[in-house]
C-alpha cells in the first residue's frame, strides 16, 4: 500500500490547522513544503484489518469469534444492518511522534503543521486501506464509511477491544495505554460496514 | 549450558496448534492452562515428539496488564503454564529444557505511555518469580519491540531469579521494531546486560531474517537464536505463505551460519520443526572470534568506536547562567533544544551533567534521560560525581551508555564500577587519584593502569575504559601539555584502552582561543584521542575533526568531508553577497529608533533571525525592559488580535510567537550579562497535562504562547500526577495553573488535580483547556478559568498578573 502526501492535501491540512481563508504569505508555505516532505520521509505506515460477521443483539452487536459486542445506538445506526464489517487499524509509526514532539521544540509553527499533515496522512492511509479491502470483496460489495471507538456513543473503551481482534500490536506496533489512548498517536482503528 | 556444542530445536506456533484442536480461545489464550491443562500438554507434547529440545510455556501474556480481566492471577497462570510444560516433558521421558515464555506487557512505556519502568519492571518480576517457582529452566523475553521494555524485564530477571535469560526481538524490513530499535543496539546492549541469548523471532519469514542475524554477529559474540514466522501472512486471510518443505530450506542458511537455537513461530507446526532436525543433524553452532571494537548505543543509534568522534558536552550547567536557570525552572525543552543542536551539529554521543546544589539530580537526571533518549538517536554519556545518580540514570538508560566518570581513588573505583558492570555501561577514567593530576605523563599512565586493573577485577571489558589523561591550562602549565599527548598515545600503547579528552581547558586566560582550541584537539587526535569532548556548535572546532579525518586517511576519498563542506562552502559564497544587502535594509528599519517599526513588522512576519538582530540593535540605545513592554508585547498583543479576528491562523500565531521569543532570548542573554538579579519575568505559571493523558501539543503550543508574552512557564509534562501538581505549586508559591487534557477519559484525571489544589488550601488560581472542555463543563470540575485557545490563555495570565485579579 503506497500512500504518500501531496500539495493536493494542503486543503484538507489547513482545515485541521483552523484555516479560516486569512492571507499568509512565504512563512506559512516554506513550512508547509518542508512538513509534507517530512511526512514522507518519515512516516511508516503500517496497517492490518480483518473482516467479522455482526450479529444484531438488544444489548449489542456481537462480532463473532471477537468475543466481544458493540454496544451504543450510534454504531448500530452507522452500520445500518450490514451483517459483515471490516475492522481495521493503520499508524504513521513512532518516528512520527518524535518528529512532531522535536518540530514542537525547534519550530512551533513547523510542530502544528506537522501535526495536522499527521491528522491528514493517517485519514488518507485509512482511504486507501479501504480500496485495498474493497478490491478483495466480490459481488459489489464494499466498505462503507469508517467509525471508530469514541464517535457517538460507542465507548472510547472498546478501543482495546479493536486492538485485540485485529493483533494490532503484532501487525501494526499499535498499543493503548491505560486511558484507552493509542501510540504511535497517528494511528486510527475504525470498523466500516461491507455493503452493497 | 554450552550453547555452542550443538544446534537446539525449539519448539513451533502455540496459537496455530491450539486453533488446530478447537481449543476455545477467549480474550486470554493463556487461561487454557487452568481451564484446559489436557490441550496445552498436546501441544507440548506433539513438538517435544517432533525433536523440539527446548519448548516454549504457553504464557507469553500472561501479565498483570493483560491479566486484569482474568479470573485467575498471574501467578496462577504462570505457574499452571509451567506445570504443563513440565509434565508434557516428564511424559516424554527426553530431556527437555523448559523456556518460560514472555511477550510483551502491551502497555506502552514512558514518555510515549504512561507505563513506569518500575511498573514494568514489577509485572516482569511477578511472572519470573512464580515461573521459577514453578522450576522454568530458562527465562525467554520473545517479540519483544521495545528495548527499554526488555531490559526492565533483564534487570528482573537478573534481580530475583538465578535463570538464564533469552530475548528474542521483532524486525521489520527495515532492521528496526516498531519502537524504532535497531538490530545493533539490541545486540550490544542486551550483551553488556549479561544476557545469555539473543536473537530474533516472529517478524518475517526465514529469508528476511537473515541479514539481521548477521548483523547482530557482526557486533555481538552471544549464541544466537532464530525463531521465524512460516513466511509473510495474507493480509486477507491471516494464513502464512511458506510451507515446511520452504520453510525448513530457507533455515538451512541459518544452521551455516552457525546460530544456536532454531525454531519456528506464528504459522508453525510440528511438521516444521521435524524439518528443522534433519536439517541440523551434522551442523554446529559457530563460536565467534573475539570482538574488539567497543560500542556505544542508544536503542536506535550505535557508535562503533574505531575512528575519532564528538561527545557533545553542552548538557552542563557548569558556568552557564541559562542553563542553571532551565533547570532551576525545570525547562526540559532549554535541555532538549540543546540536544537537537549539538546533534545537528555532528555530535554522536552526548554528554548528560545536571547537577546543581539544591536541585534533586538524581530525579532530574533521570527524566533528562527518558526525554532525551526518545527525541535523539545519539548515546548518552551520564554526567555525576554522585554513584546514586549514576545508577538510577543507567537504569532507565536504553542502550549502552558511557559513565563520566571514575578516576583513581580505590574509594570511587569500587563503588562505580559495580554499578557499570551491572548496567553493562562504558566507563570513563580520569587519569587523576586522590593527590590529583601528576604533571609527568608516566605517572598519569601509571594510575590509568590502576583503573585498568581494578575494571578487570570487575568484569569490566578494556576495550569499555576510555581513559582521559586530562588537559591542563597552557598559560598556566605550558610544559605539561606534551605531557597529556604523550599520556594518550601511552595508555593505548600499553593497555590497549580507548581514550577520552575535554579541550577547551586548554586556552583559559588566552586571547582568541579558538586557535590554541582547535590546534590542541588536532594533536590530541594526532597522539590517538578516540572522543573529543567539545561544543558541536563551534564550527572549527567540527572542521578540525572532519579535516584531521580526511589527512589520517580514515575518510577514504574525503567523501564525508565533500559530502559535508561542499555545500556549506557554495552558501558562505552566497550568503557574502547577500548578508552585505541584508545589513543595508537593517540599517532603514530597526534602526529607526523611535517607532521600532522593523521589529513590530519582523515579528508579525515570524522573521526570527531579523528580530533577533532587531533587538541586538535597539539594545545599544534602548533599555532591555523598555524594549520589552514597548516593542515585544505590543506586536504580540497586535498577533493575538489578528488571530482572534481571524485574519491570522495557529501556526501564524506561532511563527510571530517564536520570532518574538527570539528576541526574548537577546535581552535575557544581555541581562543575564549585565544586570544581575533583574528578571523580565512577569511571573511564574505552572503547565500540565493532567495523568493518564500523553497528548501535550495543546498544552505546547500554549507555552510557547504564554512564555513569549513574558511569563515564565514551569513545564511540568505529560502525564502529570495531581500530587507533583500540588507539590510544585505550593514549593513555587504559584498563582497559576493551567491544566490540559485532551480526551473525556482524562478529564476526570483534571478534575481530581483541580480538586487536590483545592484540598491543600492553595492561593491559586486554575484555567482548564482541551478538545473535549467547554465552558461549562470547565466550571463543574472547579476550575477557575476556561481557556479556548493559547491566545486566551495569554490574556487570563495578564490579567492576573498585572491587574491582580
Amino acid at each position: 500500500m503506497e500512500v504518500l502526501l501531496t500539495k493536493d492535501d494542503e486543503s484538507e491540512i489547513l482545515r485541521y490547522l483552523g484555516y479560516r481563508g486569512s492571507e499568509y504569505g512565504d512563512e506559512i508555505t516554506n513550512r508547509m513544503d518542508k512538513c509534507i516532505e517530512i511526512a514522507n520521509k518519515i512516516a511508516n505506515i503500517r496497517y492490518t484489518y480483518k473482516l467479522f460477521d455482526l450479529v444484531y443483539q438488544d444489548d449489542g452487536i456481537e462480532v463473532v469469534g471477537g468475543a466481544f459486542k458493540l454496544t451504543g445506538d450510534s454504531i448500530r445506526k452507522h452500520l445500518k444492518g450490514a451483517k459483515r464489517a471490516a475492522f481495521m487499524c493503520v499508524t504513521l509509526g513512532r518516528d512520527f511522534d518524535s518528529e512532531i514532539e522535536k518540530m514542537m521544540i525547534l519550530d512551533p509553527a513547523a510542530g502544528v503543521i506537522l501535526n495536522a499533515a499527521g491528522i491528514a496522512f493517517v485519514e488518507k492511509a485509512a482511504d486507501s486501506l479501504q480500496k485495498l479491502i474493497d478490491e478483495t470483496l466480490s459481488d459489489g460489495y464494499h466498505t462503507g464509511v469508517r467509525f471508530s471507538p469514541g464517535y457517538g456513543d460507542l465507548p472510547l473503551e472498546s478501543q482495546s477491544d479493536f486492538i485485540r481482534i485485529l493483533n494490532a500490536e503484532k501487525y501494526a506496533g499499535v498499543r493503548l495505554n491505560a486511558s484507552f489512548l493509542m501510540s504511535p498517536v497517528k494511528s486510527v482503528t475504525a470498523i466500516a460496514a461491507i455493503e452493497r | 549450558m554450552d550453547y555452542f556444542n550443538r544446534i537446539r530445536i525449539l519448539d513451533g506456533g502455540m496459537g496455530t496448534e491450539l486453533v488446530k484442536m478447537n481449543a476455545p480461545m477467549g480474550k486470554l489464550p493463556e487461561e487454557l492452562n487452568i481451564t484446559h491443562p489436557e490441550i496445552i500438554k498436546a501441544v507440548h507434547k506433539s513438538y517435544i515428539d517432533a525433536g523440539s529440545d527446548v519448548i516454549y510455556t504457553c504464557s507469553f501474556g500472561a501479565n498483570r496488564y493483560k491479566c486484569k480481566d482474568s479470573n485467575y492471577s498471574v501467578t496462577e497462570i504462570v505457574k499452571a503454564s509451567v506445570k504443563n510444560a513440565r509434565e508434557a516433558v516428564a511424559e516424554s521421558g527426553r530431556d527437555v529444557t523448559v523456556a518460560l515464555s514472555m511477550g510483551t506487557i502491551g502497555d506502552i512505556l514512558e514518555p510515549f505511555g504512561n507505563l513506569k519502568f518500575d511498573d514494568a519492571y514489577d509485572m516482569y518480576k511477578e511472572m519470573m518469580v512464580a515461573g521459577a517457582e514453578a522450576g522454568a529452566d530458562v527465562l525467554v523475553l520473545e517479540t519483544q519491540t521495545d528495548l527499554l521494555e526488555v531490559k526492565a524485564g533483564v534487570l528482573a530477571a537478573h534481580e530475583n531469579t538465578d535463570l538464564p535469560v533469552w530475548v528474542t526481538m521483532t524486525f521489520e524490513p527495515n532492521g528496526r521494531t516498531f519502537t524504532g530499535t535497531l538490530v545493533e543496539s539490541m545486540a550490544i546492549t542486551l550483551e553488556a546486560l549479561g544476557v545469555d541469548a539473543i536473537g530474533v523471532n516472529c517478524s518475517l519469514g526465514p529469508r528476511e531474517l537473515l541479514d539481521f542475524v548477521k548483523r547482530m554477529r557482526v557486533v555481538s559474540s552471544l549464541p544466537l537464536i532464530v525463531k521465524p514466522n512460516a513466511g509473510l501472512p495474507d493480509p486477507a486471510t491471516g494464513e502464512y505463505d511458506l510451507g515446511a518443505e520452504d520453510f525448513t530450506a530457507q533455515m538451512k542458511e541459518f544452521a551455516e551460519f552457525g546460530v544456536s537455537m532454531v525454531g519456528g513461530c506464528c504459522g508453525t507446526t510440528p511438521e516444521y520443526i521435524k524439518g528443522l532436525v534433519d536439517i541440523t543433524k551434522d551442523k554446529k553452532p559457530i563460536k565467534p572470534e573475539e570482538n574488539r571494537h567497543s560500542y556505544l548505543t542508544s536503542a536506535r543509534e550505535y557508535v562503533d568506536i574505531t575512528k575519532v568522534h564528538v561527545v557533545g558536552e553542552r548538557i552542563n550547567p557548569t558556568g552557564k547562567k541559562v542553563f542553571k536557570q532551565a533547570l532551576l525552572d525545570h525547562d526540559l525543552d532549554y535541555v532538549k533544544e540543546q540536544a537537537i543542536e549539538q546533534v545537528d551539529a555532528g555530535a554522536r554521543i552526548l554528554d548528560v551533567n545536571v547537577g546543581l546544589p539544591k536541585i534533586d539530580e538524581k530525579g532530574l537526571m533521570v527524566e533528562v534521560v527518558r526525554e532525551l533518549q526518545s527525541l535523539v538517536g545519539t548515546p548518552l554519556q551520564i554526567d555525576s560525581s554522585d554513584p546514586k545518580v549514576i545508577e538510577a540514570a543507567l537504569r532507565v538508560y536504553n542502550g549502552k551508555a558511557l559513565v563520566n566518570s571514575v578516576n583513581g581513588e580505590d574509594k570511587v573505583l569500587d563503588t562505580i564500577l559495580p554499578i557499570a558492570k551491572k548496567y553493562g555501561a562504558a566507563v570513563i577514567g580520569l587519569a587523576m587519584n586522590e593527590e590529583g593530576i601528576p604533571s609527568e605523563a608516566e605517572k598519569r599512565v601509571e594510575i590509568a593502569g590502576h583503573i585498568v586493573e581494578k575494571c578487570r577485577e570487575y568484569g569490566i571489558d578494556t576495550k569499555d575504559i576510555y581513559i582521559d589523561c586530562l588537559t591542563l591550562t597552557c598559560s598556566v602549565q605550558q610544559k605539561e601539555v606534551r605531557e597529556t599527548l604523550n599520556a594518550i598515545t601511552e595508555v593505548k600503547r600499553r593497555y590497549g584502552v580507548h581514550t577520552v579528552l575535554g579541550v577547551s581547558n586548554i586556552s583559559f586566560g588566552l586571547p582568541k582561543r579558538e586557535y590554541i582550541n582547535t590546534t590542541f584537539l588536532t594533536m590530541a587526535m594526532n597522539a590517538g584521542l578516540d572522543l573529543a569532548i567539545i561544543n558541536p556548535n563551534n564550527a572549527a572546532m567540527m572542521g578540525a575533526v572532519d579535516a584531521y579525518l580526511v589527512l589520517d586517511n580514515t575518510d577514504i576519498g574525503a567523501g564525508d568531508y565533500v559530502a559535508k563542506y561542499a555545500e556549506i562552502a557554495a552558501l558562505e559564497k552566497e550568503q557574502g553577497i547577500t548578508s552585505k544587502t541584508v545589513t543595508v535594509k537593517k540599517d532603514k528599519t530597526a534602526g529607526t529608533e523611535e517607532s521600532g517599526g522593523g521589529l513590530f513588522e519582523h515579528i508579525l512576519k515570524g522573521l526570527k533571525d531579523s528580530v533577533a538582530k532587531d533587538v541586538e540593535a535597539l539594545l545599544e540605545t534602548k533599555d532591555a525592559l523598555d524594549i520589552v513592554n514597548e516593542e515585544l508585547i505590543p506586536a504580540l498583543d497586535r498577533v493575538g488580535e489578528d488571530f482572534e479576528k481571524g485574519k491570522s491562523f495557529l501556526p501564524q500565531l506561532l511563527a510571530s510567537a517564536s520570532a518574538a521569543e527570539a528576541g526574548f532570548n537577546v535581552i535575557k542573554e544581555y541581562m543575564a550579562k549585565t544586570k544581575s538579579g533583574e528578571s523580565i519575568s512577569k511571573g511564574e505559571i505552572v503547565l500540565a497535562t493532567v495523568k493518564g493523558d500523553v497528548h501535550d501539543i495543546g498544552k505546547n503550543i500554549v507555552k510557547t504562547i504564554l512564555e513569549n508574552y513574558g511569563f515564565t512557564v514551569i513545564d511540568l509534562g505529560k502525564d502529570v500526577p495531581p500530587e507533583r501538581v500540588v507539590e510544585v505549586t505550593r514549593e513555587r508559591n504559584i498563582k497559576l495553573v493551567g491544566l490540559s487534557a485532551l480526551m473525556t477519559t482524562t478529564v476526570a484525571s483534571m478534575e481530581e488535580t483541580i480538586r487536590q489544589l483545592r484540598e491543600a488550601g492553595l492561593d491559586c488560581k486554575v484555567m482548564v483547556g482541551g478538545a473535549v472542555l467547554t465552558e461549562e463543563f470547565a466550571m463543574q470540575i472547579g476550575a477557575d478559568y476556561y481557556s479556548k485557545d493559547a491566545k486566551q490563555s495569554a490574556d487570563i495570565a495578564k490579567m492576573i498578573f498585572e491587574q491582580g485579579v
